[in-house]
């Protein structure tokens, strides 16, 4: 068991890191070019911070009010927003994640500036961070299969097919904001009150690749993907002492690697090798089975 | 005051138009938004700084050997980062993602490189003279600054619109395919333009890195939030819309923070780009290859 | 309802009219055709009707609607429906999935019901993978159900788009050129479908280089020509037009 305890801190960052991956998972499948979630984790973990010690606010409501205070900005972001398209998004939901970053370093009244917050008690232990990723992942599976996610689908494939079918793209890209924020939110809380300190540099270009890196290298096809993309960035440093040094690097490398030789991500990669190996296996005519797109 | 102000934004709106011309070359040849420009502009700075520190050598071979550094990795990061996903058509996502892991690369590298220590310039490294007319304070330093852009730019543009290599670069940006059959190689063109662009940013860098007399490995970060404005406000891909745009946005800044505060004039800043991307998202100018088209 | 009516549309791209001062009519439970040789604007006349572009001139209405110059979800809800001269499906989805989108416009659960995964939620899934397998039935497809969009023939493609747009519960479908690349008993086939859809109630224009097709089916036909009309008619009447004749002079 002192083996188990060992690797609890990787297991904590792995359930955050796979909160704010999901996050970005979810914008992804609505075809939703943003980049943002790390801007909406900033923005959760400093109201629960904030609220909590000042305040001396409970911890079941400053997480509720991360969330929903990361849910009200992603909505106010998406009304400029989901007008856009393509790079034009992309680079508006950057820009986002860089102005929060400058906003929490100035406003050192609120937020502590540069120093951030710090000594946040320890509330939230990996059970409780393990529940919540089961939670969202849950949420996103349900999302996806449902209308919602035959809608997101459309968006995603075919942006004019969608509307010609009389899909309201504007309606679905700001509810994708308000998920896709929400679970940032939620996971900047709960990261508030399991690492003991939040500031502002943590919450930039850093996490943004974080996020989006590990989507990519799990796949963005599926839940499981964000989650098994997050587990191999933390654990695989682990692996070797020479790669925990440089484990940015090897962040780095792995994702031009990943997106040059194994675009779809691993999980999705995995799940078309055996897709096709049973097609080979059956004597049926040569119908493709569709996979989740 | 205001005039002043309006001076020190013309000076600092300079530079940044500077590396965002890098940017926008980069997006208006082809249709990259490279998120590792500011890593390039940030090893510009150290070069430069390493070369005055270590190599001791003078200021103005800082600012050669900064370009031509940086302009390198510019070249490194087309040949890693993007070529492979170009042969496979790679989507938007892919170029961006791929960008994102250059820099965390270029980021880190410089990290431990520095110890993550901001570095300063040693004094003297560039003579402080200052002369007043009509009240308005002009530097040795802001006339060399606007100087060094100004040649910049202007060999920016003769050899995009004078030469022959620059009639291959506007010609692959107006069309790759076709320009294949004219016998451009865009292998070719596209190495020269990270090059170009990597050089620009280079020079951003080391300019910048003297004149607030302060480098470090995220110096790159805040300056990418500037480009996107510009990139904006001028034009996805528009070289004139870049220096238009850099240097209006250099003097909104000044004022704003002037007027205001610095605190704001980020927001204020990253307001202006809801805006614009609201109101004419297209920019003030058409891209590059309208542009390229003109001459 | 009186259908949809065009009234002087005019479009112009740059300094070049695709479409002048057009004016036709698609009445409802009738088959319209518009032909014309390539270039002649008529996909710009659709694209003009379902809001992808806005006319530079003239009105367009469905019913008592205007809809001049709509986006293309508001001319969707409006009741019309289309299929794309480039196949548009959704690839990477089943053909079951594709069909199932068209449901949309008429779906009922709410958007908390869907997030939080009430009985609902999958009540109406289940309902709609019902209804898309009666379609599949219906247009001879339910073999394909589970197989991957792009994996079909081209012909059968165009089933799934139809199959789409039939999905909408529409008043009227436009359809781009439904039969291109099939053979004669494959067009036979479509067009035994699409007189079904006539009865129905729905209104259909049919835009179409198969001229033979678009004159078995059509009640009244339309002749486009560079951006304008230059007859209107039954089968017969257009057959003897000298305008339409000299139009495809030289044409297959």
């Amino acid at each position: 068991m002192d083996w188990l305890f060992a690797y609890q801190p990787d297991l904590d960052a792995i359930c955050i890191g796979s909160l704010y991956a999901l996050s970005q998972f979810i914008a992804l499948r609505a075809g939703l070019f943003s980049l943002g979630s790390a801007g909406f984790g900033s923005i959760g973990a400093y109201a629960a911070a904030i609220v909590g010690m000042r305040h001396g606010a409970p911890l079941p409501f400053a997480l509720l009010l991360a969330v929903a205070v990361a849910v009200v900005s992603g909505l106010l972001l998406s009304v400029p927003l989901a007008r856009l398209r393509g790079h034009f998004q992309a680079v508006a939901t950057v820009a986002f994640v860089e102005i929060v970053v400058s906003l929490a370093l100035y406003f050192d009244d609120l937020t502590g500036g540069p120093s951030g917050i710090n000594g946040i008690p320890k509330l939230v232990g990996t059970g409780e961070l393990l529940l919540a990723l089961t939670g969202m992942m849950a949420l996103c599976t349900i999302t996806e299969r449902t209308g919602i996610g035959r809608a997101f689908g459309a968006i995603r494939q075919d942006d004019l097919v969608a509307r010609s079918l009389g899909i309201s793209v504007v309606r679905y890209h700001r509810l994708a904001f308000a998920l896709s924020a929400g679970i940032a939110g939620l996971a900047g809380g709960l990261a508030a009150f399991n690492t003991y300190t939040i500031e502002p540099e943590q919450f930039g270009f850093g996490l943004l690749t974080a996020s989006l890196g590990a989507v990519i290298l799990g796949g963005r096809g599926s839940v499981i993907g964000p989650v098994v993309g997050t587990a191999i960035f933390v654990l695989l440093p682990e692996v070797a002492r020479p790669l925990s040094e440089n484990r940015f690097l090897l962040q780095g490398a792995m994702l031009i690697v990943v997106i040059t030789f194994l675009p779809r991500g691993i999980v999705d990669s995995l799940r078309d090798r055996r897709a096709l190996a049973r097609e080979r296996r059956d004597s049926s005519p040569p119908l493709v089975a569709a996979r989740s797109p | 005051m205001i005039a002043q102000q309006i001076l020190n934004g013309l000076v600092v709106g300079a530079v940044y138009a500077l590396f965002a011309l890098g940017f926008t070359l980069v997006y208006g040849v082809q249709k990259i938004l490279n998120l590792a420009h500011g890593g390039v502009f940030m090893w510009g700075a150290l070069i430069g700084f390493f070369v005055v520190t270590k190599l001791d050598l003078p200021l103005w071979s800082a600012l050669i050997l900064g370009m031509t550094g940086a302009g390198l990795l510019g070249m490194g990061l087309e040949l890693i980062a993007f070529r492979h996903l170009r042969r496979r058509k790679g989507d938007d996502l892919s170029t961006l993602v791929s960008s994102l892991g250059a820099n965390l690369i270029l980021v880190n590298m410089a990290q431990r490189v520095t110890n993550s220590q901001i570095e300063s310039f040693p004094f003297g490294t560039f003579p402080i003279r200052i002369w007043r007319i009509a009240g308005i304070a002009i530097s040795l330093q802001s006339i060399v600054i606007l100087g060094c852009v100004v040649l910049l730019v202007a060999m920016l543009l003769l050899y995009l619109f004078r030469t022959h290599f620059g009639a291959a670069v506007r010609a692959v940006a107006v069309s790759e395919r076709t320009s294949v059959f004219l016998g451009i190689a865009p292998g070719t063109v596209f190495l020269q333009t990270f090059f170009i662009a990597g050089a620009l940013a280079g020079a951003a860098g080391v300019i910048l890195g003297v004149a607030f007399n302060s480098v470090s490995y995220d110096m790159g970060e805040p300056m990418m939030l500037r480009a996107f404005v510009i990139i904006v406000l001028g034009g996805f891909g528009s070289v004139v819309g870049a220096v238009v745009a850099g240097l209006v946005l250099g003097v909104v800044q000044a004022l704003s923070v002037a007027l205001l505060s610095s605190a704001l004039s980020d927001a204020i800043m990253f307001g202006v780009l809801i805006l614009l991307l609201l109101a004419m998202p297209t920019g003030l100018f058409k891209g590059f290859d309208t542009e390229a088209r003109r001459a | 309802m009186t259908g949809i009516a065009l009234d002087g549309v005019s479009k112009s791209f740059g300094g070049v009219a695709a479409v002048s001062e057009l004016s036709l009519t698609i009445p409802p439970a009738h088959m319209t055709g518009l032909i014309g040789p390539n270039g002649a604007g008529k996909t710009t006349v659709l694209n003009l009707i379902t809001g992808i572009v806005p006319p530079t001139a003239g009105q367009i209405a469905v019913g008592e609607q205007d809809i001049t110059a709509a986006a293309p979800e508001t001319v969707a809800r409006a009741g019309i429906a289309r299929t794309f001269q480039n196949i548009r499906l959704l690839r990477e989805a089943s053909v079951l999935e594709n069909v199932m989108v068209g449901f949309h416009r008429h779906e009922e659960t709410s958007l908390a019901a869907n997030l939080l995964g009430l009985p609902s939620a999958w009540r109406e899934r289940a309902r709609f993978k019902e209804r898309a397998r009666t379609m599949l039935d219906r247009f001879g497809m339910s073999r394909f159900a589970t197989a991957r969009a792009d994996s079909l023939s081209y012909g059968h493609q165009r089933r799934v788009e139809m199959m789409r747009a039939v999905a909408t519960e529409p008043s009227f479908i436009l359809l781009d050129e439904p039969v291109a690349g099939m053979n004669q008993i494959e067009a036979e086939e479509i067009g035994a479908i699409l007189k079904t859809l006539v009865s129905d109630g729905i209104g259909i224009l049919l835009i179409e280089h198969n001229v033979s097709f678009v004159m078995d089916l059509c009640s009244t036909i339309y002749v486009m020509n560079t951006g304008r009309l230059i007859a209107a008619g039954n089968a017969a009447t257009i057959q003897r037009d000298a305008a339409v004749i000299e139009a495809y002079l030289g044409a297959a």
